[in-house]
């Protein structure tokens, strides 16, 4: 739907002029002046697609079903997005155990769910047995407890969470909103149930309805009194509901905010950030932490596994050309990690680019240029594999790779091919972007050690080692200089290939006030006001 | 008469029988894992313990032969069974009978609406003594038959809900937000519509029997009403039929644009998610509706035209 959706963009160009010129107009200083924030209202935020169906947080890490799911369920910990440090919200306090298997929470005494429940240890156990017990189903929530051996309940505000092995990432990943919590009684009802979204959380939302592909309807829990640490103020939430609705097409989004039918808008595309801020309308522009947009060489691929190929396409790519194809937000990755994320490791060393020690790289290593300006070895093509959940690059990573007898074969993939492709190696490079707040996500990609290895089909390394030491390591200046020593390691093999580091921007309305994200870039409408 | 239905209700279940085997063999033969799929619903890809994913096969019925499991759930099929969507677990039936009546109650505005501006283009167009005006009206059905669904959708909305503020963008509440829809869906229909029966009805006024009538003194409006309509109306009464199938598809683009519930986007996502269960009974679904449509067009015409029951010539 990309292509007719830009072409249309193009077509409907002089019609979208005209709307951002007679709305221009009025160019009134409106409500920016108002900083008392006042309560009431029903809001609307028009995200990007249907939410897959299932708003059980557990069992997505679909964001868009998780923005929903953020309102209505709270974490234990939370995420600073300023400091990246973990913040209190359900749990006052915790301790880690010296080995990271052994994890002990003290918990807010006063946490309710919306159906009259209270929050104890006993709930927090009955939902992480009910995570695990989903089993692979789990795909947001699962990989956090990988290892989970069970819960103890102490004492009613005293839980203990163990593992089979050290699992410090378990910390950062309690905060994101697949692991929000829902009442003890909910934890019985089936996963197709939970979906549905027939559940009560502890949250300053609690989901009335969700109808696939329509909308989802939240309204302002009663009596909220415990947001997390990050919140700008105390007490319940300002908006009297919240509907989300599910516009896939970015012209009608965009045109639904600037005529005033939702308040505010997920993903505004690139040609429709200046239209918007043209207008009056301001963004929100988010930096998702974790895996910035990264080329993961599949090692067990002949190409793949052909270092000089790898480093020459690392020279080869001209990232700040790529940033054009995108709005704010977008540069050239600096890291593996976004810089956002904790325990971000620099390295621009690693990241340049120069076509011509490209080109030697690979004249070096015995790849000739053929008749058609594309190398060939012993034979074989210089023809890539390349699985690329970014199609928009295609055209222009084909041109750049061309310059240096590179051939980039274009692949278009759906959901379901793309999968299939993945799950039988039948790609040389994977280019994907993955968010999580913390660098362990490197080693569910990376390592070569357990099952997780997929997308990599890692072959052992020199960063086998610290990646599995930090997962372990409670002290955070050894943890992070072991992934700096990971981070190097995959750099400097290039088995990893950061591109860009990308942004999310959202559109809100003149009147939106206190529009957050949260340290996963998710959407917070807990201070959110309109005035 | 009932030997007629007969044989249109035999043709109608083969017809059934045949979406329903293929839309089967096609989702079969499709190279990629609907279970894998399914983990990786974001299309994010899998990375998932290959025990579990055998579990879920097995739960799913993946791990049996084609054949059998073919013949399993056809005779669930049979008895209105066609199994639980593998994207939300919710039985097939009810998440159809959820999405059917959005996309009905389109559906049936769109056609009625399409039916009032075929008639009006190809009735004016052929009663009209002005040259100018009847070649304008008659260029009218080409222009609709070549604008594109998306791009009509996106103009609607342009100047009637985002520039005059009239009519609401999305959504599924009140009778306002079928407005759009209604005639974006119904544009393109009624444009091949209006073409086959103005042509119908040029034949028509030019038949010998017209010209009897003519002779014998009766007016034009009588003409048209007692005599015209009633031989001409046949052809567009098929094209009615076939453009309940152009209605549902162009629900896919319409419902998506406007961010309405409904069957097309339940399919559009059945088919990206390979929800092999979900595709099956909008396909069986579909087929349904169409065979259905045109026993009733045929019942219609016949009741119209004895002649076609005798099995006579026109």
């Amino acid at each position: 739907m990309t292509r007719p959706a830009r072409l249309l963009a193009v077509a409907l160009a002089p019609l979208l002029a005209l709307t951002a010129c007679s709305a221009a107009q009025p160019a009134t200083p409106t409500s920016s002046a108002a900083t008392t924030p006042v309560a009431g209202g029903n809001y609307v935020h028009a995200l990007e697609a249907e939410p897959g169906g299932c708003l059980d947080g557990a069992q997505q890490r679909f964001h868009v079903a998780l923005n929903i799911v953020r309102q209505a369920t709270d974490s234990l910990v939370d995420l600073d997005p300023e400091t990246g440090k973990i913040v209190p919200w359900l749990a006052t306090a915790w301790e880690i155990s010296p080995d990271a298997k052994t994890f002990t929470f003290t918990l807010r005494d006063d946490v309710t769910f919306s159906n009259g429940e209270k929050f104890d240890a006993t709930a927090v156990k009955a939902n992480f047995d009910r995570i695990s017990a989903l089993g692979a189903k789990a795909v947001g929530a699962g990989p956090v407890l990988a290892g989970y051996t069970g819960t103890t309940v102490v004492d009613p505000t005293t839980v203990k969470v163990d593992f089979a092995q050290p699992n410090i990432q378990f910390l950062q990943g309690l905060t994101a909103a697949w692991l929000g919590f829902i009442s003890p009684t909910d934890t019985q009802k089936t996963a197709d149930q939970i979906c549905s979204g027939d559940y009560s959380g502890t949250g300053p939302f609690v989901i009335d309805s969700y109808t696939k592909n329509d909308s989802a309807k939240l309204s302002k829990r009663t009596g909220y009194a415990w947001p997390s640490a990050t919140a700008q103020h105390t007490g319940e939430a300002y908006l009297d509901s919240v509907t989300f609705t599910f516009l896939s097409e970015s012209g009608v989004r965009v045109g639904a905010l600037q005529s005033g039918q939702v308040n505010s808008v997920s993903l505004v595309q690139p040609q429709d950030e200046a239209v918007l801020t043209g207008s009056g309308f301001s963004t929100l522009v988010a930096s998702p932490p974790g895996l910035v947009q990264t080329w993961i060489a599949n090692q067990s691929s002949a190409l793949g596994g052909d270092e000089a190929v790898r480093k020459a396409i690392s020279l080869a790519l001209d990232r700040e050309a790529l940033t054009t194809l995108y709005g704010s937000g977008f540069a050239p990755a600096t890291g593996l990690l976004s810089p956002n994320t904790p325990y971000f490791t620099d390295l621009s060393a690693y990241i340049t680019h120069d076509p011509t020690a490209a080109a030697a790289t690979l004249e070096e290593a015995g790849w000739t240029l053929g008749s058609d300006g594309i190398r060939v070895k012993d034979g074989v093509r210089l023809s890539l594999n390349v699985i690329n959940v970014f199609p928009e690059q295609a055209e222009l990573l084909q041109q750049q790779l061309k310059t240096v007898g590179i051939d980039y074969q274009i692949r278009k993939l759906d959901n379901a091919a793309s999968s299939q492709a993945i799950a039988q190696g039948d790609y040389d490079f994977y280019v994907w972007n993955m968010t999580r707040a913390d660098p362990d996500v490197l080693r569910g990609i990376f390592s070569s050690v357990g099952g997780a290895q997929a997308y990599s089909r890692a072959q052992p390394s020199a960063a086998d080692a610290p990646l599995a030491a930090q997962a372990g390591e409670t002290d955070s200046a050894k943890r992070q200089a072991l992934v700096d020593e990971a981070s190097i390691e995959l750099a400097k093999s290039y088995v990893a290939i950061p591109q860009l580091t990308r942004a999310w921007v959202y559109g809100l309305g003149k009147d939106v006030h206190g529009f957050a994200v949260d340290g996963e870039a998710k959407i917070l409408l807990y201070d959110t006001w309109i005035g | 008469m009932i030997r007629f239905l007969f044989r249109r209700a035999a043709q109608g279940a083969f017809v059934l029988w045949a979406a329903f085997t293929a839309s089967f063999v096609l989702l079969f033969l499709l190279p990629s894992d609907p279970v894998l799929t399914m983990l990786g619903a974001d299309g994010q890809g899998a990375n998932v313990d290959p025990v579990e994913v055998a579990a879920l096969r097995t739960e799913y019925g993946f791990d049996q032969p084609v054949w059998l499991q073919y013949l399993s759930r056809l005779g669930a099929a049979l008895r209105g069974d066609f199994g639980h969507s593998m994207s939300t677990g919710a039985p097939v039936t009810t998440e159809i009978a959820a999405a059917l009546p959005a996309t009905g109650l389109l559906a049936l505005i769109a056609v009625c609406l399409a039916v009032v501006i075929a008639a009006g283009i190809a009735i004016a167009a052929t009663s009209t003594s002005h040259g100018w005006l009847r070649r304008f009206l008659l260029a009218l059905p080409p222009l609709g038959v070549a604008i594109p669904t998306f791009w009509l959708a996106l103009v609607l909305l342009q100047i009637f809900s985002f520039r005059l503020g009239l009519l609401p963008a999305f959504g599924a509440e009140g009778w306002t937000s079928l407005v759009l829809p209604a005639i974006t869906l119904a544009l393109p229909v009624s444009a091949s519509m209006a073409q086959v029966f103005a042509s119908s009805l040029d034949a028509t006024w030019g038949s010998p029997f017209v010209q009897t009538a003519r002779a014998k003194g009766a007016r034009r409006p009588r003409l048209l009403t007692r005599h015209v309509l009633r031989n001409a109306i046949s052809p567009a009464l098929t094209v009615a039929g076939v453009t309940l199938g152009a209605v549902l598809a162009g629900s896919v683009v319409t419902e998506s644009v406007y961010g309405r519930p409904g069957l097309g986007r339940l399919a559009e996502q059945a088919v990206a998610a390979q929800d092999i269960p979900v595709v099956q009974g909008i396909v069986v679904l579909a087929a349904a509706i169409f065979v259905i449509a045109n026993l009733g067009v045929d019942v219609l015409q016949a009741r119209i035209d004895p002649r076609l029951l005798s099995g006579g010539a026109r």
